[in-house]
């Protein structure tokens, strides 16, 4: 895709040379700043290149900013790094949306949008108030600063944020429901649908677009059903009697029905039908929807995943993750909470001489204040421990007004309340809070743009009265802060994106997001899916199905089998397509035919969950399955 | 003739009253000599007309969401009572809406509504003002956890009037309408309430341009959100 690379190459060049003309400006020190600076610039828009296939670069880039941010604390030679923690969290943040783009779906994309809102809020403002406290110090500072390198430097850094930005309004734009007929393929928001259609379908939708008048004429698709001869006296045409008419008929109805159920429009015959020829059909799209095949539309194509399985949705690589993941996810807010605590307790150590016992009550009521709303998670008083762990949190920093400056207690509150968020953040995707979810998202919408704004603010713009004692630990602590703030947007980013759902089997049965789902399948279908998500790899062959339908039995005695000739291959593929139909309406899945039909002999239909879906099965369960699965081939 | 409802009337005479009181109050108080910085005057003024200007008209309860209350409060806390009552009164009396293709201002409008718009904002500027200096005088000089804890009520007291004046208006159930108006915004509001405390802590440095710090991502918001809408 020329005009991504183009785009990419570009926002490579505009990161990386101000950084390395504003170091050589800045004179021979600042020389190393500004090459760093580009390497890390140039760095990041490889991950950008790199995103579509690996996320490993994203791994690496992190790992980047934070060994550079370590060496920046190692010694006074690399003193003037300090800059590079400025460098927070715009690129890398607009790098992780992208990845969180990558693996949105349709269904997503209105959460999508919120967080993508959520970020260009918090970027633009950024960047206004870098260039703002440029001018201020032009406007009110010394001589020395105005026109200095520093100054250069400064507005460098008010403007670094530009690509980051224009990354995600171009992000959002995609995010409209736009239809592309490109080079053959067919795209709606950036996924492959084509396979959805058949071909004659994709002919039609090709003719729409590509017509200026908007409308699609039996007698231009008529030769693709060999029924050109019938066209050529269109002046006396009657399409009642025409058989190429017939096919494309059925054909609009079915592509009319598919464009309907996937929100994009419906075909729409003129009034009179006996026009029909003349006039022929238009699409009628529904709001926001742009059914287009203008080529600058693809610009952000090049993030479609290199390989689009059974077209409508991508669906994760593996489904199933492993134990450790939900033990670390169980775990993760427990270790938020007591590591919150003790950051922020050894920062209140390190800046103020309180008495001893004061400071034990400190630590003391700052685990509790952050705990309680876990230990009372599935509690009656949940709600009321949540409000009082927030008040408290709030308030607790400004009963040492005694010891502390004021203006470090509202730092103190700050970082709490960034705990205490990325904490509740983080439990939201085990499902334990009994709030409705879609309420505690209205609620947090807001509270969470404005405490990272508040946070950011207060690092640039608050000059905190910082003891001598601090020394060179309070540089940890700035980057500490730094990373507390990228961690509260990552967490919030993701919170807008892709929400969790929990697939559980228990005792033969199926809940999805604590409901039962097979109510709406036969006996026999929801068998199979069972065998489906309890099998490790999720792949079940047409001879596994087929036994398990006939209880135990194995009819495929032939090996040389051909499914095109076997009566019980048609049957589960029926089946199969019911199943998958099921999946992808519900949203947990997909499953996935052999790239050639007839091998699903031999290779077998996949299982694969979509990448938010996370999988749990209780050893019980599997356990039951096998035993069923045994006793019938006894007996 | 529709005849106004006597005890609304009651209720407006009583609120422009102690608007008035207020007023003098402000305008007697021996600091407002050091409050009149003409230039922080005319910046909060354009600020809250900007900021009301910008608010969003939601359809469902034919109600304008803005963060005026949070502007009002910021101006507060950086120039004084006088600050605040230039901002409010610069913004019932100039701001301006496009609303289905015609301008909405203060002229076009009710008289009674300017009139309760403009009152019902200075009498909780005097509650806000009182319930402040108390909490200052009783935290030993400390101003940011007053301001903190002070924020919220700038909101409080405006969904609190409304919902009065429309309970003798319009006979509205009063808990109803307070709750409607009140709970969905209630976390904006307090927030961004909250938020005018970056002003106390920014101004000694910055002076009248740490307003742009509280205002830029208000502004970026409501653009945001505009967009979204159209």
């Amino acid at each position: 895709m020329v005009p991504f690379r183009f785009f990419v190459f570009s926002l490579a060049v505009y990161s990386a040379i101000p950084a390395l003309f504003s170091g050589v400006v800045a004179g021979s020190t600042a020389l190393y700043q500004g090459i760093i600076l580009s390497c890390i610039q140039a760095v990041g828009v490889a991950v950008i290149f790199r995103q579509k296939s690996s996320r490993l670069a994203f791994t690496l880039l992190i790992l980047l900013v934070l060994i550079v941010a370590g060496i920046s604390i190692a010694g006074d030679v690399f003193f003037f790094m300090m800059f590079l923690m400025k460098l927070y969290p715009g690129p890398l943040l607009a790098v992780t949306f992208s990845l969180v783009y990558r693996f949105a779906r349709r269904s997503d994309f209105a959460n999508l949008s919120r967080g993508l809102n959520i970020l260009i809020l918090v970027l633009g403002s950024y960047s206004i108030l870098l260039v703002l406290l440029q001018l201020e110090n032009a406007a009110y500072g010394s001589k020395e600063v105005f026109g200095s390198a520093a100054f250069l430097l400064g507005i460098y850094e008010g403007l670094s944020y530009i690509p980051a930005l224009v990354l995600l309004i171009i992000h959002r734009g995609g995010s409209e429901a736009n239809v592309l007929s490109i080079s053959g393929r067919i795209i709606f928001q950036y996924q492959d649908i084509t396979d959805l259609f058949t071909s004659l379908e994709q002919e039609i939708l090709r003719q729409y677009v590509s017509k200026a008048s908007g409308r699609i004429h039996c007698r231009d698709l008529s030769r693709l059903t060999s029924g050109a001869e019938y066209c050529k006296n269109s002046g006396t045409c009657k399409a009642s009697r025409c058989p190429a008419y017939a096919v494309i008929y059925r054909s609009i109805n079915s592509l009319s029905k598919k464009l309907e159920t996937m929100g994009i429009g419906s075909v729409v015959p003129p009034e009179n039908k006996r026009e029909i020829i003349v006039k022929g059909w238009s699409i009628n799209q529904c709001k926001g929807v742009k059914i287009t095949n203008k080529p600058q539309s693809t610009f952000f194509a090049g993030l479609i995943p290199a390989k689009i399985e059974c077209g409508s949705r991508q669906p994760a690589i593996s489904g199933l993750p492993s134990a450790w993941f939900f033990r670390f996810q169980r775990g993760l807010p427990f270790a938020v909470a007591l590591g919150g605590a003790v950051l922020i307790s050894a920062e209140l150590f390190v800046y103020s001489s309180l008495p001893d016992l004061v400071f034990l009550f400190w630590v003391c009521a700052e685990i509790f204040l952050l705990l309680i709303s876990l230990i009372f998670r599935k509690h009656r008083f949940q709600k009321t421990a949540m409000v009082f762990s927030f008040l408290g949190i709030i308030f607790l920093p400004f009963f040492l007004v005694a010891w502390i400056p004021e203006i470090s207690a509202v730092m103190f509150s700050l970082k709490n309340c960034a705990v205490f968020t990325i904490l509740q953040l983080s439990r939201i995707p085990l499902l334990e809070i009994d709030h409705d979810p879609k309420r505690l998202r209205e609620l947090i919408s807001s509270a969470v743009f404005w405490l990272i704004w508040f946070y950011m603010t207060a690092l640039i713009a608050i000059e905190l009265p910082i003891p001598a004692i601090a020394g060179r630990l309070s540089l940890v602590f700035d980057v500490l802060d730094r990373l507390l703030l990228v961690w509260l947007l990552s967490s919030a980013v993701v919170f807008y994106s892709l929400r969790p759902k929990i697939l559980t089997l228990i005792d033969g049965e199926l809940l999805f997001e604590n409901r039962r789902l097979v109510s709406g399948l036969s006996h026999a279908n929801k068998r199979i899916l069972q065998q489906f998500i309890s099998s490790q790899d999720g792949i079940l062959l047409c001879r596994d199905i087929s036994k398990l339908l006939d209880d135990g039995r194995d009819i495929c005695g032939d090996d040389d089998c051909k499914p095109s000739m076997c009566r019980r291959y048609q049957s589960l593929y029926k089946r199969i397509q019911i199943l998958r139909c099921y999946l992808e309406t519900t949203g947990i899945g997909t499953i996935i035919s052999p790239e050639r039909k007839p091998e699903s002999y031999t290779q077998g239909w996949r299982f694969s969950a979509y990448e938010n879906v996370i999988i749990r099965r209780s050893q019980k369960t599997l356990i039951s399955l096998q035993t069923e699965i045994l006793s019938n081939v006894v007996d | 003739m529709h005849k106004y409802p006597a005890k609304a009337a009651v209720f407006l005479v009583i609120q422009t009253l102690c608007a008035m009181i207020a007023a003098f109050f402000f305008f007697t108080h021996r600091d407002v000599s050091a409050q009149l910085n003409t230039g922080t005057l005319i910046v909060w003024a354009l600020l809250g007309i900007q900021n009301e200007s910008l608010a969003i008209h939601d359809q469902r309860g034919n109600i304008y969401i803005s963060t005026i209350e949070a502007v009002f409060f910021a101006a507060y806390l950086s120039g004084g009572v006088l600050a605040a009552f230039v901002c409010i009164t610069a913004t019932v009396l100039f701001s301006f809406r496009v609303q289905d293709g015609t301008i909405r201002h203060a002229l076009s409008k009710p008289f009674r509504l300017t009139l309760f718009n403009h009152t019902h904002f200075i009498v909780a500027l005097l509650v806000v003002d009182t319930i402040f200096k108390w909490l200052v005088r009783i935290t030993g000089g400390l101003l940011v956890l007053p301001a903190f804890l002070t924020a919220p009520v700038f909101f409080m007291v405006s969904c609190f009037l409304n919902a009065l004046f429309y309970y003798f208006e319009e006979d509205r159930d009063f808990m109803n309408y307070l709750i409607r108006v009140f709970r969905p915004f209630y976390m904006d509001a307090l927030i961004a309430s909250s938020g005018a405390i970056i002003i106390s802590l920014t101004y000694p440095r910055y002076g009248i341009l740490s307003s742009l710090f509280f205002i830029t991502p208000i502004i970026m918001a409501r653009l945001t959100f505009l967009e979204r809408v159209s």
